[in-house]
């Protein structure tokens, strides 16, 4: 799925009537938190695990 | 003893009173009743005020105790609970008008456990809208107010209860915290707050704002009530999937074995490098204090915690998102402007945002993980600023020139991500307003963090300190 760095593609994404400074607000956001995650160290991330586990089902 | 005196009383004191039958838990109910009446016009920290419902439980606790039935140090003490927990038959707004209608019939976990502790519940509490913001100016049910500058927040989202904790509108409150939310109004309002370890308090009958980073804990006017009151709620809950089988220790048994010997961590990057000169050297006076009491300092390294805010903000802006999808597209224009663009930015984000965010909240795990091989608990400010004026927290401001929302959560979200417990203890005051110290400790150490907390307590006398809000509230009336 491509970035939404584009008003028209924040538009689908939120699917609610939004008006230029708000389109224009949440690309400026989106695109600060893009480029922040961007810049998490990639070797250090690579070498773990999101805290996310398989949570075994009831036993029945 | 006046009505206004026996507000100002901590639990501590209070209880023994009531257990001795020297007070009658419905005089106390009615002296709180009488104060929210008069002064929360003024402060707003409630959403809604139970009087008949606060005066029948203080009647039955009077009852309970006549008969010899005393239950504990909580029988009969009036306390506030925020408006995201379940009251049975109580709407829960969080805080929201889409959820004005919104009547639960079962209690929230952790409230049943303070009525099953003989607590008399006086209402629920104001706080910001869907608990997503530090500020709790709610654009529904209106700006709580910080009872010491009546011109400023009380922090958020918890933001009602510790403005009515600081005012003697309830003897202490329970709060929830996903990434400020305790320890934040805590600090701005100058009472403890302490945001224990996920897992330990049930967050079950608590609407969510971010699953995996909600917390539930108290907010009250010491570390010894802070015990009492997790004593009461903490423990394991299948109604809750986060819910730890970890045993639940006595939280009040080390509050006076004192700091020496102990090793404090202060962290050498990030805790220290964006905050107000004078909440610094309040900080670092306070982390002295500690020293000559018998501790040592260590400093500690946690590299990955400079991306702990980013990282929170991702994730808790996606999860917020996913609770809230529906609405968002439905009932938009019953949003506050604020949380509906927070909430909205968590729809943008992709999925490898999020999990990028989720593997460094592991590096910061390990961080603190490495750090508590040398030292028992960290050390630092609660919130690198002070309580920002109401109506001015977009706005770059203050000594540091930022905007208070864009940093007010900087130093209290890497225990959320860790799931770690910390607490907010008030030590000292700059130019007038209080200012915190947070203890953070390793998973299920609440009580090494309530031991350090109590110790530097019970060397200072902040907490006898009682904010000014009534000489401002005749100013008020005066105007």
């Amino acid at each position: 799925m491509p970035e939404p760095t584009s008003g028209q593609m924040v538009k689908e994404i939120i699917v609610a009537e939004l008006t230029d400074q708000e389109v224009s607000a949440l690309v400026e956001g989106y695109a600060t938190l893009a480029r922040s995650v961007a810049a998490f160290p990639g070797a250090d991330l690579k070498r773990v695990e999101p805290p996310l586990r398989s949570v075994p089902g009831p036993r029945t | 003893m006046t009505a206004d005196e026996l507000c100002d009383l901590e639990i501590a004191a209070v209880a023994p009173l009531l257990r001795d039958k020297e007070l009658s838990p419905v005089e106390l109910a009615e002296a709180y009743l009488a104060r929210i009446e008069r002064l929360d016009p003024t402060l707003n920290t409630y959403i809604r005020v139970l009087p008949e419902a606060a005066l029948a439980a203080a009647r039955q606790a009077e009852d309970d105790i006549r008969r010899g039935g005393w239950r504990g140090p909580l029988h009969g003490v009036p306390v506030g609970i925020k408006d995201l927990f379940d009251l049975a038959r109580v709407p829960t707004t969080m805080g929201s008008t889409v959820l004005r209608d919104n009547v639960p019939q079962l209690d929230a976990t952790v409230v049943s456990h303070l009525k099953a502790a003989g607590a008399v519940i006086l209402g629920k509490q104001n706080l910001h809208e869907f608990a997503f913001g530090i500020t709790s100016e709610n654009p529904h049910y209106g700006a709580v107010h910080n009872p010491w500058d009546l011109g400023r927040v009380p922090g958020g989202s918890s933001g009602g209860t510790a403005a009515a904790v600081a005012a003697g509108l309830c003897a202490a409150g329970l709060g929830s915290d996903t990434g400020a939310s305790i320890r934040a109004p805590a600090s701005f309002c100058g009472t403890v707050g302490l945001k224990p370890t996920y897992g330990r308090v049930s967050r079950a009958g608590a609407l969510p704002l971010a699953w995996s980073l909600d917390h539930a804990g108290p907010l009250a006017r010491s570390v010894a009530d802070c015990a009492v009151m997790l004593q009461a709620i903490a423990g394991y809950d299948q109604r809750d999937a986060a819910s730890s089988i970890e045993p639940v220790p006595d939280f009040s048994a080390r509050l006076a074995r004192g700091v020496a010997g102990l090793r404090l961590g202060i962290p050498r990057e990030y805790f220290f490098e964006i905050i107000e000169p004078d909440v610094d050297r309040v900080v670092r006076q306070a982390i002295s204090t500690l020293e000559q009491l018998g501790a040592r300092v260590e400093e500690v390294s946690l590299p990955h915690v400079r991306d702990a805010q980013i990282a929170g903000n991702v994730i808790m802006s996606s999860e917020a998102a996913a609770w809230h999808h529906d609405w968002l597209r439905e009932r938009p224009h019953e949003y506050g402007a604020d949380v509906l663009q927070r909430i909205r930015g968590g729809l943008l984000v992709r999925a490898t945002e999020y999990l990028h965010s989720q593997q460094m909240r592991t590096l910061i795990q390990q961080d603190f993980a490495q750090a508590f091989t040398r030292v028992d608990v960290v050390l630092g400010p609660t919130v690198p600023i002070v309580a920002p004026p109401i109506g001015r927290t977009f706005e770059p401001g203050g000594p540091l020139n930022l905007p208070p929302r864009a940093i007010a959560n900087r130093t209290t979200v890497p225990c959320n991500l860790t799931g770690m417990p910390a607490i907010s203890i008030p030590c000292g005051f700059s130019d007038g307003l209080p200012v915190g110290l947070q203890i953070m400790g390793a998973a299920f150490a609440e009580p090494l963090v309530l031991q350090v907390a109590a110790a530097y307590e019970s060397a200072t006398d902040w907490r006898r300190h009682k904010p000014t809000f009534r000489s401002a509230t005749e100013a008020i009336t005066e105007r």
